[in-house]
């Protein structure tokens, strides 16, 4: 077993230089570091994530999978705009461009618009990565022009159809948002490694957990929007919710999910719901994936090549 | 299917006669093949370790060609999960190594002994003076003879009835899908967003040979497929059925029909050494080593003094396949090439 780190020197000299980057474009921008807890008392209830729990007897909780909760509480003691790099930990993902320990950077922007915040990642992009500035399409175009399907008006069947046809599995195994994660990874993000830097804005509201909603085109919509570079999914920006009851009643939906995938439910952090009763600003946020973007700045193809120890070195 | 292959310390004891303060530590040799971890161009790892206590421990690793070693009549080894092992440092002198792979694959082998009563089989593996000279640093003068005395070597394989979740899913892995034994090409995880996990994978039919793209949820499972690639000597053929003799000192014998032989027939030398895949225990497919040395039976005269560049002819060689090889080749002259590509690599160095 070898103690050397994965990533070689000039890897780890590379994300040296992208903080400090980064430190500095915030700073600039007058948007406050902040550093929160990564072990806390609750974890996200998202159906597709499995928090490392955490805890000795008398007290449990988990390694946080976003410092997203603690950050919106923040938000609501008056902090204004802020930022984060922090370690963060998801259960089980491992692969070219996963690792069940990540880096985060996620910032918050009251007041912002959603296209502001876009506006604002597309400049730390192109700041770090040189390249041209991002394209924008709807989730629902991309699938309608490249696969003639419409994530909205077709039925679950047609799209479960799709998905199988693709992927191999069996239409009666997957449910209509896993069917739509098929074709999204499966054809869509082959698709946008030949383009540039690519916006996809505007989700089915299944699709993102802690965005607001609003109709467009005759259909209802996410508030959110993911950044894909290379066809590497980046990062990911939701309008906020800043509703404490409609929160409450995701964290519920969310549970519901969780069970019948066979996954233990977690309990809703009432920590944030009462931020979130007594005041959350508007604002957008977004999450980045920071070993995605040093990979992408330095050309690595696997993300062990920036950590220096992966989680089998570890 | 794990071939896991290490050194029995019971057995090395008894053959080292080990010296002074040598009770509790017996040499072994220890191979992997996980090509990863080993120096560019050397697909395959070789090591000497030690048993200290119980536990083996790496301490002299390098990168070898598998095929030299069948050429040496080498039985083919182990499929340790090593990928924590790192051979060379990349000034190539140091070697590096680390024991806990070696440890894991100990405990593998104990478990699987209690499950299953006692390991599947148990081969002699002869170490050649010629290998103990590839070991850098290595002082035979320091050593005893045991260094290269026979070790025994166990090898087991999984309980056939293991399946393998998409979490352990990796190259090399044989599993059942579809009701045929397949061999996992490549994985690849992929998550959307904040979507389900799959894994994507590719696999190859070693029926067809075809390659399937195939995409599971996270945490589903394949059943493990009995297969193993086991190292051969060719006998002979009879007219329907090539005859191949297990290298282990076992003797065992398995005829392969010409659909598991297959194209692999135009490379088959007699007393030479080939992969040769069982599943459920009878042979499905031979592999030639990647680069064969055979001798030119035909080819038209070359021009004279034409040593270096231009044009092509094809040349016949001793096991009946023919190659593409420039035109200064001569009969009865011994050429290297590649059985992959088909392809001349060059005289052979005699």
């Amino acid at each position: 077993m070898s103690w050397r780190p994965a990533a070689q020197l000039p890897q780890v000299q590379a994300r040296a230089r992208l903080l400090h980057t980064l430190r500095r474009f915030f700073e600039d921008r007058d948007v406050l570091e902040v550093q929160t807890p990564v072990l806390g008392q609750y974890g996200v209830s998202e159906p597709a994530i499995d928090c490392v729990a955490a805890g000795w007897e008398g007290y449990s909780g988990y390694l946080q999978s976003s410092p997203e909760y603690h950050m919106k509480r923040l938000l609501a003691a008056g902090s204004g705009p802020i930022f984060q790099v922090s370690p963060v930990f998801r259960a089980g993902e491992q692969g070219r461009y996963h690792n069940p320990e990540f880096s985060m950077l996620e910032w918050y922007r009251p007041g912002f618009t959603l296209d502001q915040l876009k506006a604002e990642v597309a400049d730390l992009v192109m700041l770090v990565l040189n390249c041209p500035p991002p394209q924008t399409h709807s989730y629902r175009s991309l699938f309608q022009q490249l696969l003639s399907l419409d994530p909205w008006r077709d039925s679950s069947e047609r799209l479960c159809e799709a998905a199988a046809s693709v992927s191999g599995l069996s239409p009666t195994e997957l449910d209509r948002d896993e069917a739509l994660d098929v074709l999204m990874s499966h054809c869509i993000e082959p698709h946008l490694k030949e383009r540039g830097p690519v916006f996809i804005t505007d989700y089915p509201p299944s699709q993102a957990a802690l965005a607001r909603t609003v109709e467009k085109d005759g259909v209802t919509v996410a508030r959110r929007f993911e950044l894909y570079v290379e066809g590497v999914e980046l990062c990911n920006g939701y309008h906020e919710l800043t509703d404490a009851r409609e929160q409450a009643e995701r964290f519920r939906l969310d549970n519901v999910e969780r069970e019948r995938k066979g996954r233990p439910a977690m309990a809703p952090d009432e920590r944030l719901l009462a931020a979130l009763a007594d005041g959350v600003p508007e604002c957008c946020g977004v999450a980045l994936g920071l070993d995605r973007l040093l990979m992408l700045a330095t050309g690595a193809s696997h993300i062990e090549q920036v950590l220096a120890f992966p989680v089998a070195r570890a | 299917m794990v071939l896991i292959g290490e050194v029995a310390p019971e057995t090395v004891a008894t053959v080292d006669g080990a010296g002074a303060g040598d009770n509790q530590q017996s040499p072994g040799l220890v191979f992997v093949d996980q090509p990863v971890v080993c120096t560019a161009g050397a697909p395959f790892g070789a090591g000497f370790g030690q048993w200290i206590d119980g536990v083996a421990r790496l301490w002299r690793g390098f990168g070898l060609h598998w095929q030299d070693l069948a050429q040496q009549r080498v039985g083919r080894v182990a499929g340790l999960d090593t990928r924590g092992i790192g051979f060379r440092n990349p000034n190539g002198k140091q070697v590096v190594a680390g024991a806990g792979p070696l440890q894991q694959a100990v405990r593998e082998r104990q478990s699987a002994q209690q499950c299953m009563g006692a390991p599947d089989g148990i081969g002699q593996l002869f170490l050649p003076a010629w290998l103990v000279g590839l070991i850098p640093d290595f002082n035979p003068g320091r050593a005893s003879l045991y260094h290269w005395r026979p070790i025994s070597i166990v090898i087991k394989s999984d309980d056939p009835m293991a399946s393998y979740n998409t979490s352990e899913f990796r190259s090399g892995l044989k599993v059942m899908l579809d009701g045929d034994p397949c061999v996992i090409l490549e994985n690849e995880f992929v998550k959307p967003g904040k979507g389900q996990a799959f894994s994507r994978v590719k696999l190859r039919n070693l029926n067809t040979n075809r390659v399937w793209e195939r995409t599971f949820k996270s945490g589903e499972s394949l059943e493990a497929a009995d297969v193993m690639d086991l190292d051969m000597e060719y006998l002979y053929s009879d007219g329907e059925f090539w005859h191949f003799m297990k290298t282990d000192g076992s003797f065992e014998q398995f005829a392969a029909d010409e659909r598991a032989v297959g194209d692999a027939v135009k490379w088959l030398r007699e007393q030479d050494v080939y992969t040769v895949t069982l599943y459920n225990g009878a042979p499905l497919n031979v592999t030639p080593p990647n680069f064969v040395e055979l001798e030119v039976v035909q080819t038209d005269p070359g021009l004279k003094g034409d040593t270096a560049q231009g044009g092509s002819k094809p040349a016949t060689l001793s096991t009946g396949a023919v190659v593409n090889v420039p035109l200064f080749i001569e009969e009865g002259e011994v050429l290297k090439v590649d059985t992959r590509t088909n392809e001349y690599v060059g005289r052979a160095k005699s």
